[in-house]
């Protein structure tokens, strides 16, 4: 019997026939994500296999070791940076089927959920409970909370409430040993020691499975309105966040797009965008009402102040609509409809704050001399989790892959882009993760730390099982 | 074999650079079949892939691809109504003779000898639509059009319509033959019959002389009114009415008056009616003209509503799973409180009835018509 027979029989017995396949037409579902990347190789799975308990994770990843086969761990498969992508081929463990809502407790304002449960439902069963859980990237309603933890990402709500990693209070993680850890718990202070939590949020899957989490949830604020503004160049559009801040207003959406990322989120409604608006910012407040309006107001009077201008309600509605992809708004998403002639990448840098425009205005340079003038790329800056201060700036870049050289050409200028923003004192990744797209400056960037963090890779998963060649372990 | 496929071409490239699985988890087939590729965005990619040549069909992929029960939710998701894309793959996959099981190609097989999907004799069919008085009236305005589900399947829904048009003095006609209306054969992939089956429907009204058509069957009212002028690649030369919209009408105008009912009350909305058609509030307002209802929302209603299952030949060819998945909508339905759960289709409702049974629902699940009928002064 050959290794891949063998696997087949024992993980059979594991989860039961009916939860493990071999079949082409099943494994090529997982063969790719957002990115290029997924497009510039072959990163189909040789197995997929969905486990139903944290004791089936732990027996699958023994098997793994024993027959010396990687495992991908997979979520909703949302993410954008090439992250779950089967490099070397072998066992792709979807999540999915770990489901549950264990227990939603108001009293204390946490959630217990196993790993595969999507964010949507999360934030529903909390609802029920009139406790509000706060993650909700626009990928909600098929992205994980084991793949958001993961990733680092935003929600619509981060100004406000942070990072996914912020609500993160408990894990139950599986190691590359096929033991189980159980880290923090339900009291918002959980640190006996160093705080473990951080060494797998964020991972990618590189150094555990999540299969369980304790998540923060608070309680339901009542009201919600937005207002947007359109703003002449970045630099004043951060110039009117910081003077919110300094005004003591705390909202909890702060999204800046420029006027081609407006445009794809206006592909469903067809809002039509003012000619002037280079950079817009859509504000969202909740609280009570008196608490709305007053912050409202004093927004306004922040952005005037900095010469912007408010947009019309029309615009701010579509706008929320499109960010706020939920259960009962999924009929909103614009992704499939706006991303139909090309494929896009991210450039998932982060520069510091003063230096937004000037990695703006360099990305547009460089896209003019690798000649891709017809194209208009898409500037996204987001805030979280210190208010409305944003932190990250990322770019959308449009590639029609079905010209070969257009790929090659991406590479190249990722790659420009990128040392570009450790020049600038920069990083290398923010919101989206790292994955394939930016693995290859990770180095770089830690210098010694990297070394550090193989070593911690090598204690936590010895036979290199988990996500094998992912994030630049092994490469 | 995939030269029609190639007109979704762009749509499946669009699926593969987003990759976003909203249209997952609502999805009736992935829901119940629990792999990826049971969802819209599985099938999309095994039609990317397809089309690139990196995927052959086999049975294997008919058996994810005929899952689909037609229920279009992913489209309300994606933008695209990748639904339609599916629905040729179906066409494709049978063109080629490739099918997941013997219980899809039966429908088609049926219909090509019997005349109706349920292989049922057609001399029986004939005669209980004879024996209708209607059968032989003259100057209606209306035809009466029954689905196959209603001829052999549904005997209390087709009195019940009966019975409704009777008291509020429709001038209405029934046909005296039974031709099935397409869709079955339609949804398992077999483009050839039901054009057959759409051309005999269409000179059977042409012949008969009317051109209002009430249809109480979600399914044949979506055909005869949406599909029939693709299938025919013209106008069919008939108009098609949903009995709910007929019904809505006369309460309206007072031809139709109810008895109480002190009951808690809420509706699933057919696929077939709400989301392909756009019929959201006749049925609603028939049931809050009801003295004494209740009516109350499942929390997937209208566009956003979940498929019962029974769509797309799943009940016939995987009954288990078809009827599981309604024992999901049934426990939605559960959760609101009511009693009642409503629709208007009978092949919803016979699914539906059946998800209740498996479960041991107490809830009472009815056909508006029925409902309506039983509540008429
Ligand atoms: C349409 C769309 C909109 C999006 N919007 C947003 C947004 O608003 N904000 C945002 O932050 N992101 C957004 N994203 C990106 C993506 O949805 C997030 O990164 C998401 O959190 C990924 O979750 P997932 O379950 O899909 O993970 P996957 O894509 O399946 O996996 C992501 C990574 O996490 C690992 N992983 C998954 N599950 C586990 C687990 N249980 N244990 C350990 N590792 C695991 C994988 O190996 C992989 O490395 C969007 C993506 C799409 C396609
Ligand atoms: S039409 Fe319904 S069953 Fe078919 S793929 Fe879409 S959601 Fe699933
Ligand atoms: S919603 Fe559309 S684009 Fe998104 S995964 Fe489903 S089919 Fe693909």
């Amino acid at each position: 019997m050959n290794k891949l027979d063998k696997l087949h029989d024992q993980l059979e017995r594991i989860v039961g026939p009916e939860y493990v396949t071999f079949e082409l037409c099943d494994r090529l579902v997982y063969s790719k994500d957002y990115s290029i990347e997924g497009f510039a190789g072959n990163y189909t799975p040789d197995i997929v296999v969905k486990p139903g308990s944290t004791d089936e994770v732990a027996a699958i990843v023994r098997i793994a070791i024993e027959l010396d086969i990687p495992i991908y761990t997979w979520g909703g498969g949302t993410s954008m940076s090439g992250n779950p992508l089967a490099v070397q081929h072998g066992i792709v463990l979807d999540m999915k089927r770990m489901n549950r809502i264990i227990e939603v407790d108001p009293e204390n304002l946490t959630i217990t959920a196993e790993a595969g449960s999507t964010m949507a439902a999360v934030q529903a069963a909390a609802q029920k409970h009139g406790v509000f859980f706060t993650h909700q990237p626009e990928s909600c309603l098929s992205s994980t909370i084991g793949g958001a933890l993961s990733c680092m990402g935003i929600s619509i709500f981060s100004a406000k409430y942070g990072y996914v990693y912020d609500q993160a209070l408990g894990i139950e993680v599986v190691l590359g040993t096929g033991e189980k850890l159980e880290i923090g718990g339900k009291s918002y202070l959980s640190v006996p020691s160093h705080n473990l939590l951080n060494l797998f949020l964020g991972a990618e899957g590189t150094l555990g499975i999540i299969t369980k989490a304790i998540l923060k949830v608070y309680p339901i604020p009542q009201h919600r309105d937005h207002l947007s503004f359109g703003f002449p160049n970045i630099t004043m559009a951060m110039a009117a966040c910081k003077r919110i801040h300094a005004a003591g207003c705390w909202p909890e959406t702060v999204y800046a797009f420029d006027k081609r990322s407006l445009a794809q989120y206006m592909e469903r409604a067809k809002t039509p965008i003012p000619e002037d608006v280079k950079m817009a910012i859509l504000f969202g407040c909740s609280g009570d009402q008196d608490m709305v309006n007053a912050s409202m107001k004093s927004i306004a009077a922040c952005c005037t102040e900095l010469h912007g201008h408010i947009l019309p309600d029309e615009l701010t509605h579509s706008w929320w609509n499109s960010v706020n992809i939920n259960r009962d708004t999924f009929d909103q998403s614009n992704f499939a409809l706006s991303h139909t002639e090309y494929e896009p990448d991210l450039i998932d840098a982060c520069v510091p704050l003063s230096k937004f425009q000037e990695y703006s205005d360099f990305c547009d340079e460089l896209k003019a001399e690798f000649g891709w003038i017809d194209i208009d790329f898409g500037a996204f800056i987001v805030a979280s989790p210190r208010g409305p201060i944003p932190f990250a700036i990322y770019f959308s870049v449009p590639i029609d892959t079905r010209l070969s050289a257009e790929a090659e050409k991406w590479f190249a200028f990722k790659e420009r882009m990128y040392r570009k923003a450790l020049a600038l004192g920069g990083s290398i990744s923010d919101v989206n993760g790292v994955g394939l797209r930016s693995a290859p400056w990770i180095r770089e960037q830690l210098g010694t730390a990297w070394t550090f963090l193989t070593r911690i890779k090598s204690l936590v998963d010895p036979k290199n099982i988990l996500n094998r060649g992912q994030r630049g372990f092994d490469q | 074999m995939t030269e029609k496929l190639r007109r979704y071409e762009d749509w499946a490239r669009a699926c593969m650079h987003v990759r976003c699985g909203l249209c997952r988890e609502n999805c009736p087939a992935y829901g119940q079949m629990k792999l990826d590729s049971y969802s819209a965005k599985g099938k999309v990619t095994m039609l990317y892939h397809w089309l690139e040549g990196s995927l052959e069909p086999s049975e294997k992929m008919a058996e994810r691809v005929f899952a689909c029960t037609s229920c279009g939710l992913c489209d309300i998701a994606c933008g695209y109504p990748q639904s339609e894309a599916i629905q040729e793959m179906k066409i494709a996959l049978f063109d080629a003779g490739i099918f997941p099981s013997a219980q899809y190609s039966r429908i088609s097989e049926h219909t090509r000898r019997a005349g109706n999907p349920y292989g049922e004799t057609p001399e029986t069919g004939q005669q209980l639509l004879k024996a209708i008085p209607e059968a032989s009236a003259e100057n209606a305005e209306y035809l009466l059009f029954f689905g196959c589900t209603e001829i052999y399947r549904g005997a209390p829904q087709r009195e019940s319509v009966l019975k409704i048009l009777r008291s509020a003095g429709i001038p209405f006609k029934t046909p005296s033959e039974n031709i099935c209306c397409g869709s079955p054969v339609y949804r398992v992939g077999d483009l050839e019959q039901a054009t057959i089956q759409a051309k005999s429907v269409q000179s059977m009204v042409k012949n008969i002389g009317i051109d209002q058509v009430i249809a109480s069957c979600s399914g044949c009212y979506r055909t005869l009114s949406h599909d029939y002028s693709t299938l025919l690649r013209t106008d069919p030369g008939f108009r098609t009415i949903h009995t709910v919209q007929l019904i809505d009408r006369l309460i309206k105008e007072g031809t139709i008056r109810m008895r109480r009912m002190n009951a808690k009350v809420t509706y699933h909305d057919p696929c077939h009616l709400g989301r392909h058609s756009g019929i959201y509030e006749e049925p609603r307002e028939i049931l809050r003209s009801i003295p004494g209802v209740s009516f109350v929302e499942m929390e997937w209603n209208r566009k956003f509503s979940r498929c019962c299952g029974a769509g797309g030949g799943l009940r016939s060819a995987r009954g288990e799973d078809a009827i599981e998945i309604a024992s999901r909508r049934v426990k939605e339905a559960e959760e609101t409180g009511a009693s009642l759960l409503v629709t208007a289709c009978p092949f919803c409702l016979r699914n539906l009835e059946d998800g209740a049974k498996s479960i041991g629902s107490s809830i009472k699940v009815c056909a508006i018509e029925s409902l309506v009928a039983n509540l008429i002064e």
